[in-house]
């Protein structure tokens, strides 16, 4: 496909949009386009439950670099992308073998651990993804790092709770004066 | 409540802007002029709550400084969108304890819970599923004698429009502050007066989640004035910014601005409750999710505890407005026993959908089962 092709495909992707909702759209999609079997899994992209905040992993992130919106449904855009991930030969989760093998396989594109990589070919567009820390979630127990941000809840709370103190301290101390 | 001439929130609610765990009083209030009371009762509200309207039904006495609590809610969902099959799913919704302490003017007060299907951004524990969650978990200082002011810091729901425990309606979900697993980590001041009433949040993210790229700044809040005790208007804001989306993997401004109302209407069964607010979710270098979301909901109580509701919901919001996709909800609800309802939703939703898919539908049919100690 050639370049300039591909690429009005992706901009027409991201200038669409849909509703909020109804992802349920998006695996019979994925079925119909790549000619699966059966529907893919909802871990391809989710982590967890589904919704539209648990879309978070390798996959779902390269979907929405590739044109995806993220806040809204659009599965024209899921086409365009898939496309362009399919004629790069994107590997989401970096395990040497491309999304669409890995789909056409049953298996989890997003199931590895490395950094995503693609093959455009000459005359493809030119992609670059983003690298990103995981998105985790459930309490960590670790050394605040130089610079972090995480230190200002405590130093907070510890403040809210100096000034409630002192101010009833001062209260009541008026209080025994009068 | 508005129908029964409670404006304000902080007296049934331990969270100020309302939902949540309950106080004694709140908790009483649920005995006497929510539930359907039967034979004699049936027609004068009786004042005394007695003993079933105390915790865990009176089983437990609790001394006067302590409030525990707990909400547990089940739901089954059934689906139905065009071109797909039929979609059926049983839903642990909540199953929350919750305990808060008061100490002269200071009080303290979390939950905790349990989610099977990982409650992500509310978890403790550290598992795509099966998660321990804490949704809300704060300290608070009453600035004042008369109680009209609170300071909090720590986990807590986002002050925000009209707050209703239908978390999916496209106002909470698109502005970020249902109350499911929405809330934030931040400080807060609230003002619960005569006649207003208001909350401001400096948001300083979830610190359930990591690392601090993914986590959000701002101020979420909303100031409501009541002229009378049967009508309720209020405005609300909120703008945040992440340096980094989870999705998109991008810096992102988050606005949601708007206004909402509640009427008791002169025909006392009927109560009307509206928001509409403008939202952006504006992320670096790609087109903006913009626009209008809005829902009317009018509310009728039969009969004491049974209500009939009809809820609309109309929005058009994404990278460019070309549509807009409504929702309807008919509601059943009835608080049946003490501590206890049931409610039965049917939803039909008409999505907009760019071509050549064109406009989609889907049905829902939700029955949820709802307890609290």
């Amino acid at each position: 496909m050639a370049r300039s092709s591909l690429v009005a495909r992706v901009v027409f992707g991201m200038l669409l949009a849909g509703p909020a909702l109804a992802d349920e759209r998006y695996p019979p999609r994925i079925r119909s386009d790549l000619h699966l079997a059966k529907d893919p899994d909802c871990q391809i992209c989710h982590n967890g439950k589904e919704s539209e905040k648990s879309a978070t992993r390798p996959f779902a992130r390269v979907m929405i670099q590739l044109g995806l919106p993220p806040s809204s449904v659009n599965v024209e855009a899921l086409s365009a992308a898939l496309q362009v991930d399919e004629d790069c030969k994107v590997d989401s989760d970096g395990d040497g073998v491309t999304d669409v093998e890995e789909l056409k396989k049953g298996a989890n594109p997003s199931d590895g651990s490395g950094d995503p990589t693609f093959s455009c070919g000459d005359g493809g567009p030119s992609l670059s993804f983003a690298s990103a820390p995981d998105f985790q979630t459930g309490c960590s127990v670790r050394r605040f790092t130089e610079g972090s941000t995480e230190r200002n809840a405590p130093i907070a709370l510890l403040g809210v709770l100096a000034f409630g103190a002192t101010r009833r301290r001062l209260r009541s101390s008026s209080h025994r004066h009068s | 409540m508005i129908r029964h001439e409670y404006t304000a929130c902080a007296q049934c609610h331990v969270d100020p802007s309302g939902s949540g765990p309950l106080t004694q009083y709140g908790r009483a209030m649920g005995e006497v002029i929510l539930r359907t009371h039967y034979g004699s009762h049936s027609v004068d509200e009786p004042e005394d709550p007695g003993k079933t309207g105390n915790f865990l039904w009176g089983a437990v006495p609790l001394p006067e400084w302590l409030d525990l609590g707990g909400s547990f809610r089940w739901m089954s969902l059934t689906r139905k969108i065009a071109d797909t099959k039929l979609d059926d799913q049983f839903i642990f919704m909540q199953s929350d304890l919750s305990a808060t302490v008061n100490a002269g003017r200071f009080v303290a007060s979390g939950s905790i819970g349990y989610d099977p299907d990982g409650g992500l951004l509310a978890a403790i524990t550290r598992g795509t599923d099966k998660n321990v969650i804490s949704r809300e978990h704060w300290v608070g200082y009453r600035l004042d004698e008369g109680q009209t002011l609170l300071l909090r810091a720590g986990r807590m729901n986002l002050p925000f429009g009209v707050r209703d425990v239908l978390h999916t309606l496209m106002v909470r979900s698109t502005s970020r502050t249902d109350v499911n697993d929405a809330q934030q980590h931040g400080v807060a001041l609230s003002y619960s007066g005569e006649g207003v009433r208001g909350e401001l949040m400096g948001i300083l993210g979830n610190f359930q989640t990591r690392p601090d790229d993914y986590r959000e700044r701002g101020y979420s809040g909303y100031v409501e004035w009541a002229p009378a005790t049967t009508a309720a208007i209020g405005a609300s804001s909120r703008i945040a910014h992440v340096a980094l989306d989870p999705r998109a993997l991008r810096p992102m401004w988050r606005h949601a601005h708007g206004v909402f109302g509640r009427w008791a209407t002169p025909f006392r069964p009927l109560v009307l409750l509206a928001e509409a607010d403008y939202v952006v979710d504006s992320i670096k270098d790609r087109p903006r999710d913009q626009g209008f979301v809005g829902m009317f909901q009018a509310d009728v109580e039969a009969i004491q505890g049974v209500h009939y509701q009809l809820t609309g919901e109309a929005w058009d919001f994404g990278p460019h407005r070309n549509g807009f996709s409504e929702s309807l909800w008919a509601s059943f609800l009835w608080f049946f026993a003490p501590h206890a309802d049931v409610r039965l939703d049917g939803i039909y939703r008409s999505l907009w959908g760019d071509e050549p898919v064109g406009r989609s539908s889907e049905g829902l049919l939700l029955v949820q089962a709802h307890l609290y100690l």
